[in-house]
């Protein structure tokens, strides 16, 4: 079944093509990489999956349902490559937050942010206010907040940004953990040595345009995908 | 099928959390009590001065007085609706949260709504608060409990006046920064007052009869958008024990009601296009 189902999708900004007839197919249980160097698009394509940016043209579906349509993003969760949150709320705060916005209320909110703070590790950041958090608590918070509601499909733009070498081991393990459980992964990178030890589908987005996609090891072929991407992309 | 979605409800009660720190309010609430305690001195003394002799009981401040008080909190409540409405969908777009509550399965007419009835309802709770503290203060020095059916209605009016304002200065939000639209949402509110006061009570005939460039702009902005202008000038008329027809009454609040549905949905379509 495909999760994500993009067909053509256009998007320009005046006479920059952010997206030129983009079509990219994600099915579930997998984690896809969507890979590019900054300016190639991967957040603009994430932001019209999401409704957030109205394609010019194309047509997405997300679990069969257009994305116009809000009902497609039950199910959903989405985290932007600089989470951040309004800095008064405390870290169980943003993810009760979040939780609610997916319907949850009561025993089952509170149980579901108790067990979102543990996976990732913050339950002595729980009463701390998003302000006083550093770069990485924040997205440590941002990840807690997302896995609120059950969702079967994660977007993470930029996932590792901003994170030090024990909180991107961490993060990677949360995510192989999450790809275990059946949860399709959507993951927008520039890291390029990450992806290649999590995603089993990719695909390289340049000035818009995807020059590759596939599954993973057939598409490298035996080659390192940091060496693959280097010459997709200078070629 | 729910009247509300747990989307709504959840942003609904968000925009408190997140406007009852708004500093701007905060000041302008301050700001308030001192402006109540200087009115209520200032009243103290006119009534010490009148000592003994009996007073009156609605016209114990007198009708100016009262008009006065009640169109400087309504003017005010004006004042933080525009404070309110320029900041409640703007500040999700500065602090960058505004895309991640849109990924939710939340309708942006939906998110629009809650944020701009939140802020309504903070503004009817400060409205509210500062009538009641003025009458406190009023009856701890003078005794006299201001309370009538005029008070009820001119309240009733002025939270209805607000809305309007609120819808005005989220509309040019989606344009320009706060500063701009603040100016714009008074400059426009002024325009409606003169509009409506311009045309006043004549039909369509007699607009249409002496037809020019000004006519048809003030016609235009009559009929098209809340008559915030004539609202407030019940306020004014009720408060000095004016009678007024049903018919007018009538017209004016189904006109208020139409215009108020029509004007939202012409923000929502235009929210509906931005992309974030």
């Amino acid at each position: 079944m495909l999760v994500i189902d993009a067909q053509n999708v256009s998007k320009s900004y005046g006479n920059i093509k952010a997206l030129n007839n983009l079509s990219l197919n994600v099915a579930a249980g997998s984690v896809y990489a969507l890979l590019g160097p900054n300016g190639s698009g991967k957040t603009t394509f994430v932001k019209s999956i999401l409704g957030l940016v109205k394609p010019d043209g194309g047509d997405i579906k997300l679990n069969g349902i257009e994305s116009t349509n809000v009902e497609c993003r039950d199910g959903i969760s989405y985290l932007p490559e600089k989470f951040n949150f309004f800095p008064y709320y405390t870290v169980l705060g943003v993810v009760k937050f979040y939780g609610a916005m997916k319907g949850l209320k009561g025993s089952e909110l509170e149980e579901q942010a108790i067990n979102a703070v543990k996976s990732l590790q913050i339950e002595d950041l729980v009463s701390k206010k998003i302000k006083q958090c550093s770069k990485g608590q924040v997205q440590r918070t941002g990840i807690a907040a997302m896995l609120m509601g059950d969702s079967k499909l994660l977007i993470l733009d930029e996932p590792f940004s901003g994170l030090d070498p024990i909180a991107i081991k961490e993060l990677k393990d949360l995510l192989i953990e999450l790809k275990n459980k059946g949860i399709t992964l959507f993951i927008n990178s520039h890291i390029l040595s990450e992806m290649e030890k999590l995603c089993d589908h990719a695909a390289i987005l340049d000035k818009g345009e995807i020059i590759a996609q596939g599954e993973l090891s057939t598409m490298l072929n035996g080659v390192s995908l940091e060496d693959f991407f280097y010459t997709k992309v200078k070629k | 099928m729910k009247l509300m979605s747990s989307q709504f409800k959840t942003v609904y009660i968000n925009t408190f959390q997140k406007e009852m720190r708004n500093k701007s309010i905060l000041i302008l609430l301050a700001l308030t009590i001192a402006i109540i305690f200087i009115f209520n001195a200032a009243f103290g003394f006119f009534s010490g001065l009148l000592e003994g002799s009996p007073l009156p009981t609605d016209g114990a401040i007198g009708k100016f007085p009262l008009i006065a008080f009640y169109t400087f909190l309504e003017s005010w409540s004006v004042l933080i609706a525009v404070t309110l409405g320029v900041s409640i969908v703007q500040s999700d777009e500065e602090n960058n949260v505004i895309p991640q509550l849109l990924s939710f399965p939340i309708k942006r007419w939906e998110y629009l709504l809650a944020r701009i009835l939140g802020g309504w309802t903070i503004v009817i709770l400060y409205y509210l608060f500062s009538i009641s503290f003025a009458q406190f203060l009023f009856f701890m020095s003078a005794k006299v409990f201001l309370a009538s059916e005029q008070i009820i209605f001119a309240v009733v009016n002025s939270c209805l006046i607000v809305l309007p304002a609120i819808f005005l200065s989220v509309f040019f939000t989606l344009f320009t920064n706060k500063i701009f639209a603040f100016i714009l949402t008074f400059l426009s509110t002024s325009v409606i007052t003169w509009a409506n006061l311009s045309i006043g009570s004549a039909s369509i005939s007699e607009i249409l009869e002496k037809l020019d460039g000004t006519s048809f702009f003030a016609g235009g902005i009559h009929y098209l958008l809340p008559r915030v202008g004539v609202l407030n000038s019940f306020t004014n008329e009720i408060l000095q024990g004016q009678n007024l027809s049903f018919g007018l009454y009538a017209t004016t609040y189904i006109h208020y009601a139409v215009s108020v549905v029509l004007f939202f949905l012409f923000i929502s379509v235009l929210f509906k296009k931005k992309d974030f």
